[in-house]
């Protein structure tokens, strides 16, 4: 049947995004030369990664059913404010980082549950009342995000104990722990999505709600599921947004909402549900960090990096577009050789 | 020659979906085209509609040649297509739906509302129906939609009319209507080509019969003659099926005992009892509940009032979930959107039910019993695939069936409801699920077995039940029934 | 027919708009001025006109998350050109900022159209190019010393009356612009055939390929015209603000959305108003004014928004389970 030897099965569903790397590694190394290499360079990009990382990868959750979770940039500034709130309420306003470890276990405890609340009301709303997911987290989002301005006064709260901030700030083996909560998270995602129940009805119900329901899939449970797993990249993601930053605001991150669902696209995952993968979401965060890093070295302006990460979803969907066309004549060429 | 198609010949990439096919229209005609899923009678149609472009052949309307043209075009050209799922627009009103089309064909800028009214108007009269204008289209039934998108028809002045599968959404009164103003504008001279995979139907309401076997066409049956159906099949399939009685494997106990269900504006007052290991028909038009009652014992739409007693014991189906708990299993007539996720793979597909069961203790699916199931499945209900990590469009329509079949039997249920199991796939396809059906009746499992083809009714059942306007008419057993005594209480039971 | 009326989207709008008018001026009587009124339309007049580009996308089963990118760089370009050609005339600022801004729109709708990709991910890609190759061309400079005659549009006054101060109060000139604008969509959306065929491409957009649509040409044309929609609102936005801020309006599509789900449009296509869409960006505006008023801390603003939100939505999901489940599918003999 197929004379070619298959390739292995990650580099066959991610060629594409995996010479879109090479490429951007290339180019950023010849731009840059030896400081895109360093040793520093390389333990910055692994610091910087895990933002958009996490958040990248709850957007990725929401996307396999179709869906967007426009709410998960508030769920994680709440979910560090209320970290914040909980300390102040029992160590006093002025003395959150002298909070005893129980204490801070105690406030990321409460938090997490609170994060899960609102992946619980998402889910609810979305399965329960069929309505798209967009509108929901549109209206939880505007909440959630009014809460967090209501319970800051829109000021920023700083001033953590350090066994919260070793989470984002610290290093285990050389490895700094904001990278090893993102690896974490996504082999939690990874186990969840490949090898439980609620992974394969995920995306079964991504491709066909309908028909998984149809199938005695709950699509309530399900969606809820869903949701929580995305809060708790919202979670994760707070965890390293306080320790990298030691605060807590209610506008941190508000420019990562839509490069996050651009990631989930640039990691092939499908904008209509049903297909996505945490390894291609993994190779486009890397992507668009090593431009955002290779920029960076060359001082370009943040804004330009935006727009990079802007280009390089038009030329991906451009090459895309065209490939099956190109994959033709390659074909051709290699017949009337042969 | 209203139409003449000459040595019509579709490829797509290597695979040829028409072969040199020739076809001919006159004007006043009901010329029936049937044939399996993927014979290649859709892609003549669309050819003849402008949708698609043929590789090669000529087609000829009022005997000018033409070269391959849009559909836009061939709405000049008089001819117009009402495909299976009507293509109108549920956001906007009936009249709209009726002019948009023709009015941006003419190429105008602006509309004035009140413009086609008296013309739309006359149409709707002379058909003798009643038709709010004024409504959202969405808001109407199918039959009156149906009845819309031929209006739309004729307002284009189309003289040939495809109609896609126009009956399989409506009731056997609205079908009776549909013909009646099918021949009434066949008398005004309009033609039309008719799609359907209900023999009886086009025995009925065509003058010539066209079957199309793997983008071949067979041959074309003149109609003015009385034709046997068996004719046709013989024809379509290349070889006639044979309906062997199954003995009854029905026990003592029974599984499954319903008692005045009722769901408003479904069905009322339903009861019935099913025995371990039955076959139990349930026959009737559509529209007379067979399949809302379905849903309601599945669980999708659960009944308002009365009990269902699984084994001697009264349960609960008010969710599917409870219901498969319960062990009812539903294989729904909609196999591509209800029966399967198409995107996904055969094995996902496959073992999609079992999930719960496959779970270990840890909370993790054990994927070495996970793929075990899925080989194990295809082997036992005969799946003929390339890969089980295929996606499971890939398979034929019969082969997809025995996927949705297999994901059911994997759980093993008491009672296993099969909407029209066997629509549109293949003869041997069909004869498999008979033989799994009964290979599982032995061993106790029962079925509740809903179906348009009588005679298969017939040969796989050992009763049957007639519902009609959402109750349930008649019972009847199928040792000594005949075809047509069949037909005759499904008539009575109407819809 | 009668009964419609009141179980429409906008009659349940208008209704709310009045309770809260209502109770709001109890508190604070101020309310219910007409100064106070032409005050809130002013300030709610460039959401307005973004919304009337969003409806339209949002009819023909599209999405735009581009458009306050392209509003700030067609302000910006608009401005800093006139600044330095020290062309001082409103009109043609009017004409380049339209124009500005259907090229960018036109480059959302090629990108949709020839490569088929969801619009959500086009827009929220050119919406990142747009933001970021004006911050890297202007260095995130503000601009100020606007062309006198850009005043025109937020500072001319009709239908004037005398407040008790003797200072003349009347509706800004911007906010008429913005009523003729939906007057002339709504004109569009209904009685023409091109605003026809956008209406029914959301109904159902296989039909629409069926039935002979020049899909290419329309989705062309919406997202022109959304751009040239948010070029118009930014010229707005300046002659009412007198600075050009480049990240003035970043952040705020999802507030216009809103309103336009708020006015009933669905976010799958082919229902909406243009009566509803101003009468959900009015609902927006009343509300924001009416608790500044009443003193509420802006803070909650926010929260009791997503909560309209929320609430709409549910409101318009448990009409359609209803109407689903009224339906006669069987007629059951009694």
């Amino acid at each position: 049947m197929e004379q070619q030897k298959r390739m292995p099965r990650i580099i066959r569903e991610n060629q594409i995004l995996l010479i879109v790397m090479v490429l951007v590694f290339f180019l950023m190394s010849a731009l840059n030369g030896q400081r895109f290499f360093a040793l520093d360079n390389i333990a910055s990009m692994a610091y910087q990664l895990p933002i958009l990382g996490c958040l990248a990868m709850g957007m990725m959750v929401a996307m396999l059913s179709g869906g967007i979770n426009l709410a998960i940039i508030a769920t994680a500034n709440f979910n560090g404010i209320v970290i914040a709130l909980v300390l102040q309420q029992i160590m006093g306003p002025e003395n959150m980082a002298a909070a005893p470890l129980s204490v801070s276990l105690l406030a990321i405890a409460i938090a997490f549950v609170f994060s899960m609340l609102v992946g619980v009301i998402n889910g609810l709303f979305i399965s329960l009342l069929k309505i798209p997911d967009i509108l929901v987290t549109l209206g939880t989002m505007t909440i959630i995000a009014g809460l967090n301005v209501a319970l800051t006064s829109g000021y920023t709260i700083s001033g953590f104990p350090k066994e919260i901030l070793a989470l984002g700030n610290g290093h285990l083996f050389g490895i700094p722990s904001s990278l090893l909560i993102f690896i974490f998270g996504c082999a939690v995602c990874s186990l969840l999505l490949n090898r439980t129940q609620f992974g394969s009805s995920l995306y079964m119900m991504g491709s066909n709600p309908k028909a998984a329901r149809f199938s005695n899939i709950n699509i309530v449970k399900v969606s809820v599921q869903q949701y929580m797993l995305s809060s708790f990249f919202a979670v994760l993601t707070s965890l390293v947004m306080i320790g990298q930053l030691n605060s807590v605001k209610a506008s941190y991150a508000d420019s990562y909402l839509l490069v996050s669902i651009l990631a989930g696209f640039l990691g092939n995952v499908n904008p209509f549900g049903g297909f996505g993968k945490v390894c291609g979401m993994v190779i486009s965060v890397i992507i668009l960090q090593f431009i955002s890093s290779g920029l960076n070295l060359m001082s370009v302006d943040s804004f330009m990096i935006t727009a990079m990460w802007g280009m390089i979803i038009v030329v991906v969907v451009v090459i895309k577009g065209s490939w099956p066309k190109i994959a033709q004549v390659l074909k051709e060429k290699k017949t009337q050789q042969g | 020659m209203l139409l003449k198609a000459e040595k019509i010949t579709k490829r797509y990439g290597g695979v040829v979906a028409l072969d040199q096919v020739d076809f001919d229209m006159v004007t006043g005609e009901i010329h029936g085209l049937v044939g399996v899923n993927g014979c290649g009678k859709s892609t003549l149609m669309k050819i003849i509609a402008g949708a698609e472009h043929q590789t090669a052949g000529k087609i000829y309307i009022d005997d000018v040649e033409r070269a391959p043209y849009s559909p836009a075009e061939a709405m000049q050209y008089g001819i117009g297509i009402i495909y299976q799922d009507l293509s109108l627009f549920p956001n906007l009103s009936v009249y709209e739906n009726i002019y948009l089309s023709k009015v941006i064909a003419s190429g105008k800028k602006t509309i004035s509302p009140k413009e086609f009214k008296a013309g739309i108007e006359e149409i709707v009269k002379s058909l003798g129906i009643e038709l709010d204008l004024t409504a959202n289209l969405g808001e109407l039934p199918i039959a009156k939609q149906q009845l819309v998108a031929i209006i739309r028809a004729l307002f284009n002045k189309s003289r040939l009319i495809i109609l896609d599968e126009p009956t399989t959404a409506l009731t056997g009164s609205e079908i009776a209507n549909l013909f009646k103003i099918l021949n009434s504008l066949k008398a005004q001279g309009i033609s039309f080509i008719f799609i359907s995979h209900k023999l009886p139907e086009l025995l009925q309401v065509c003058d010539r019969i066209t079957v199309f076997k793997d983008g071949h066409l067979i041959n074309t049956f003149d109609n003015h003659q009385p034709l046997q159906q068996s004719e046709i099949e013989r024809a379509m399939l290349g070889k006639e099926i044979t309906y062997k009685k199954y003995p009854s494997t029905a026990g003592q106990d029974v599984v499954l005992k319903v008692s005045n269900l009722s769901l408003k504006n479904n069905f009322k007052d339903i009861s019935f009892s099913l025995k371990k290991g039955e076959v139990l028909g349930i026959a009737g038009q559509l529209g007379s509940g067979r399949t809302e009652l379905a849903m309601a014992l599945f669980g999708a739409e659960p009944a308002q009032s009365g009990s269902i007693e699984v084994a001697g014991h009264q349960v609960s189906c008010s969710s599917i979930g409870k219901a498969v708990e319960n062990g009812i299993a539903y294989v729904p007539e909609d196999r591509l959107n209800l029966g399967l996720v198409i995107d996904q793979s055969i094995r996902r597909n496959a073992t999609l039910c079992s999930l719960r069961r496959l779970n270990t203790f840890a909370g993790l699916l054990d994927l070495n019993a996970y793929k075990e199931l899925a080989a194990n499945l295809m082997v036992e209900l005969k799946v003929k695939f390339g890969r089980i990590s295929n996606k499971i469009s890939s398979l034929s329509g019969g082969n997809q069936q025995k996927v949705v079949l297999a994901k059911w039997l994997a759980i093993k249920p008491r009672i296993l409801i099969l909407d029209s199991p066997t629509v549109g796939i293949d003869v041997g396809a069909k004869s498999a699920i008979y033989e799994t059906v009964h290979a599982k009746a032995q061993e106790g499992m029962a079925f509740l077995f809903i179906s348009d083809e009588l005679p298969e009714l017939l040969s796989n059942c050992d009763r049957i039940l007639v519902m009609g306007h959402g109750r349930i008419k008649e019972e009847l057993a199928t040792a000594g029934l005949t075809e047509a005594q069949l037909q005759e209480a499904i008539v009575r039971g109407g819809a | 027919m009668n009964t419609k009326i009141f179980k429409s989207r906008e009659f349940l709008l208008f209704a709310f708009i009045v309770l809260f008018s209502v109770l709001i001026s109890f508190v604070n009587p101020k309310f219910l001025s007409y100064e106070n009124f032409v005050d809130l339309l002013k300030s709610y007049t460039i959401l307005g006109i973004f919304s009337l580009g969003v409806l339209l996308v949002l009819l023909s089963g599209g999405f735009d998350l581009s458009f306050t990118a392209i509003a700030q760089v067609v302000q910006y370009a608009v401005v800093y050109y006139f600044i330095a050609w020290a062309i001082d005339n409103v009109y043609v600022a009017i004409v380049a900022s339209l124009l500005i801004g259907a090229m960018l729109g036109f480059v959302n709708g090629f990108i949709i159209y020839y490569y088929r990709i969801t619009a959500i991910i086009v827009t929220i890609a050119t919406n990142s190019i747009y933001i970021g190759f004006l911050y890297v061309v202007t260095n995130g400079d503000l601009l100020y010393d606007i062309p006198y005659s850009f005043s025109v549009l937020s500072d001319t006054k009709l239908f004037t009356v005398l407040n008790e101060n003797g200072a003349e109060v009347g509706v800004c000139l911007a906010t008429v612009l913005w009523l003729l604008m939906a007057l002339g969509l709504h004109f569009f959306v209904s009685r023409t055939v091109l605003g026809r065929s956008i209406v029914a491409l959301g109904g159902n957009a296989l039909s629409a390929q069926r039935v002979g649509f020049n899909l290419r040409f329309t989705t062309l044309f919406i997202y022109t015209f959304v751009g040239s929609m948010a070029g118009f609102a930014s010229l707005i936005q300046v002659s009412i603000f007198q600075s050009v801020v480049p990240n003035s309006m970043v952040g705020s599509e999802l507030e216009v959305i809103a309103a336009v789900v708020l006015g009933g449009a669905s976010v799958t296509g082919g229902r909406g108003t243009v009566l509803g869409t101003c009468l959900g960006v009015l609902l927006f505006a009343v509300l924001s004014n009416g608790m500044t008023l009443m003193k509420i801390s802006p803070f909650f603003y926010e929260i009791f928004t997503g909560i309209v939100i929320l609430i709409s939505v549910t409101v318009n999901a448990l009409q359609d389970i209803q109407r689903k489940r009224s339906q006669v599918r069987v007629q059951v003999e009694e």
